[in-house]
């Protein structure tokens, strides 16, 4: 991964020339096989700059943060369609950013390649050989075989190459998720439970909410400046919220129901709601539940059109009257 | 101080009596994540747990807890207090860091005014602590001068010396008392297993990957306060609570009343000051409106308030933290970068 992060170093020097005011991408972070987002508001910054299958993070919401500056923004493949609709639904002015894509070969999933590598190695080298990447550390070389170390969300990828972008970095990625794997096959088992065990299942998964809001934050649908959940409810007393703040059942699933409604047939299924997760919930099943139930409902979204939520036709469905 | 020694399958037995007894709160696993659960069955408790998502001072300071009731009935109010009754509550499986931040914790509820609610649940806990067992690449408790082998602060300590064999070290009249109670369960302490718990120590705090320092650090963060790197460091924050949330010594609540004008209920629960309507005023102003500012919160109270207000750290080096923030701010790394500012 030398290359792309010597080519992604080159270009964001060269855009600090031409005017760019702030870089967004990532650098390498404070543990092995760790990166983070990182912000570049200087030419000198952009040697930090790396790219490597350990950045997950999907940086297209941090461009809401900064509406008035020149900008770029590294994605990948899954994080490409934030952009748009960030842009579609007029969050962002995107005569404003420079989006640069870089064509993705999976991303490992952490927790297993920690479990691999002694604690005390370094790596110093990533080389992505297709099927596989190779961690060259300062004890010996790893081959980890991307169908056991991926991270999940990787193994049923179709669109690892990012579009929409004005520069895409290095040749066309060959397809990362493993053929015939159903991304909706967890949730077809939990659909097709007994409503008890249904009920169940997700009381258990709730019931251990934080309510910490990590999802919220990270996701780039949940792009309102003020959340519904944080709202004073008009006309009612003062400091009355819309959800208690008191962690209970009903107040979680009420959180997450309404979260997942909001998102519905805009989610872009980057999965960074469940990375962040502290608790594990596996929050992509409610997204996915609700992008079929949308496009069920309203027929599959032409690439170009607002979302379902966004538009109205008489001809909608109305099961209520 | 007393010891004992403890074989495994009598800790089994040992646990199947407290669960009889007692409420027993310990550290079982839940699609892999370890939580701080009440048990029932002793096969279920991690007996070396390792690091739990939420540290167990839930059981102290829950997320949510009813304060009182109140009853509006004509011209009567009647209100009703909430203060845990007596009862015994065993928290077994506590590592020496968590059990450091039962101190810090007491610094804040237990200096007067008191807070009986926190003060009725200290009083009813039995704390068995337990020695770490290995190091997570994020632990850092050696900083603030904790041993993960030494179990300052609970009642009783185990330390798995090997050959399915804990050192049991009674630490406080409680815990002798505990003891008494069940005596037949130990045996006499056997030569050499002082010497195992140490070679432990030592062989842990080897693996403790980074070291800071933070002496004298507390005094010195008051000249950084409007320096630019908190803005710089507040870019990636996401403004969640996760760090708040499993930090062991977070402490900051609100409070909100639940109910109608009849009837109802007043209640606090877990806040954190990276959220947005943290300390936000009635009017609207927010004295930390901007997501840096709360961020610096956050590092002043770990790294100086709490050494000013209650003369203790506020951070116990547990890691958790460092091991969720979902982008990488770590506090290890911010105590390096302010004390080459200050």
């Amino acid at each position: 991964m030398k290359e792309i992060t010597e080519v992604l170093q080159r270009v964001a020097a060269r855009l600090f020339n031409e005017g760019l005011e702030m870089f967004i991408g990532y650098e390498s972070g404070s543990g092995l096989a760790k990166a983070r987002p990182f912000f570049a508001a200087a030419q000198e910054e952009t040697a930090a700059l790396v790219f490597n299958p350990f950045c997950v993070h999907n940086l297209a919401k941090y461009l809401v943060r900064f509406p008035k500056a020149k900008i770029a923004v590294v994605v990948k493949g899954c994080d490409s369609g934030a952009v748009e609709r960030l842009v579609r639904e007029r969050n962002l002015d995107r005569t404003k950013i420079t989006v640069i894509g870089v064509p993705c070969g999976g991303m490992l999933a952490r927790e297993k390649v920690m479990a691999e590598l002694p604690q005390d190695a370094e790596i110093t080298t990533v080389t992505d050989r297709r099927d596989a990447f190779v961690l060259q550390t300062s004890k010996d070389e790893r081959v980890l075989d991307k169908k056991a170390y991926l991270l999940e969300k990787c193994l049923t990828c179709s669109q690892n190459n990012p579009v929409g972008v004005d520069l895409m970095l290095g040749k066309e990625a060959p397809p990362v998720g493993e053929p015939g794997k159903d991304p909706f096959a967890r949730l077809k088992e939990i659909s097709a439970l007994a409503p008890p065990a249904r009920a169940a299942f997700w009381d258990r998964l709730m019931k251990r909410c934080l309510r910490c809001y990590a999802c919220r934050e990270v996701c780039p649908a949940c792009s309102c400046t003020e959340c519904c959940f944080e709202q004073a409810v008009p006309g009612w007393q003062k400091g009355a919220t819309w959800l208690s703040k008191a962690i209970t059942l009903s107040d979680n699933y009420h959180y997450h129901l309404i979260r997942a409604f909001h998102a519905a047939g805009r989610c872009t299924g980057c999965g960074e709601c469940e990375r962040v997760c502290p608790v594990r919930i596996p929050l992509m099943l409610l997204n996915k539940k609700l992008a079929g139930d949308v496009e069920e409902l309203f027929g599959p979204a032409p690439p170009d059109a607002p979302s379902a939520l966004y538009t109205y036709s008489a001809g909608d469905k109305d099961e209520f009257s | 101080m007393d010891s004992k020694i403890i074989k495994k399958e009598k800790l089994l037995s040992l646990l199947e009596r407290f669960i009889a007894d007692y409420h027993v709160l310990a550290p079982v696993r839940e699609d892999g994540v370890l939580f701080y659960r009440p048990v029932d069955i002793p096969g279920d408790i991690e007996l070396n747990p390792g690091r739990s998502v939420l540290p167990p001072k839930g059981r102290l300071f829950p997320q949510t807890e009813a304060l009182y009731g109140y009853r509006v009935e004509g011209e009567k109010l009647t209100l009703n207090e909430y203060v845990e009754e007596e009862r015994q509550v065993v928290l077994f499986g506590v590592h020496p860091c968590d059990l450091r931040s039962f101190a810090v914790l007491d610094a804040v509820f237990l200096e007067e005014p008191r807070d009986a609610y926190f003060a009725a649940r200290r009083n009813n806990t039995v704390l068995v602590g337990v020695s770490c067992s290995s190091v997570l690449p994020e632990c850092f408790c050696t900083t603030y001068g904790i041993s993960p082998v030494e179990g300052n602060g609970a009642d009783i300590h185990l330390t798995d010396v090997g050959a399915g064999a804990y050192l049991v070290e009674i630490l406080t009249p409680r815990g002798k008392d505990l003891l008494q109670k069940f005596e037949s369960f130990f045996e006499d302490n056997v030569a050499g297993a002082a010497e195992a718990k140490r070679a432990k120590e030592a062989s842990l705090v080897k693996k403790i990957s980074l070291q800071v320092k933070v002496d004298g650090l507390h005094e010195k963060m008051a000249s950084i306060f409007e320096n630019p790197y908190w803005e710089k460091l507040s870019r990636r924050c996401l403004g969640c609570g996760v760090c708040t949330y499993v930090c062991p010594t977070c402490h900051c609540f609100d409070i909100m009343d639940d109910g109608t004008k009849e009837e109802g209920e007043r209640f606090r629960c877990w806040d954190s000051c990276l959220f947005r309507e943290y300390t936000l005023h009635t009017s609207g102003h927010n004295p930390r409106h901007a997501l840096a500012q709360r961020l610096r919160n956050r590092f002043f109270h770990k790294l100086s308030y709490n050494n000013q207000r209650y003369n203790t750290e506020g951070c116990v080096g547990c890691g958790r933290c460092v091991a969720l923030c979902p982008v990488n701010i770590d506090i290890r790394e911010v105590i390096g970068t302010v004390r080459g500012l200050v």
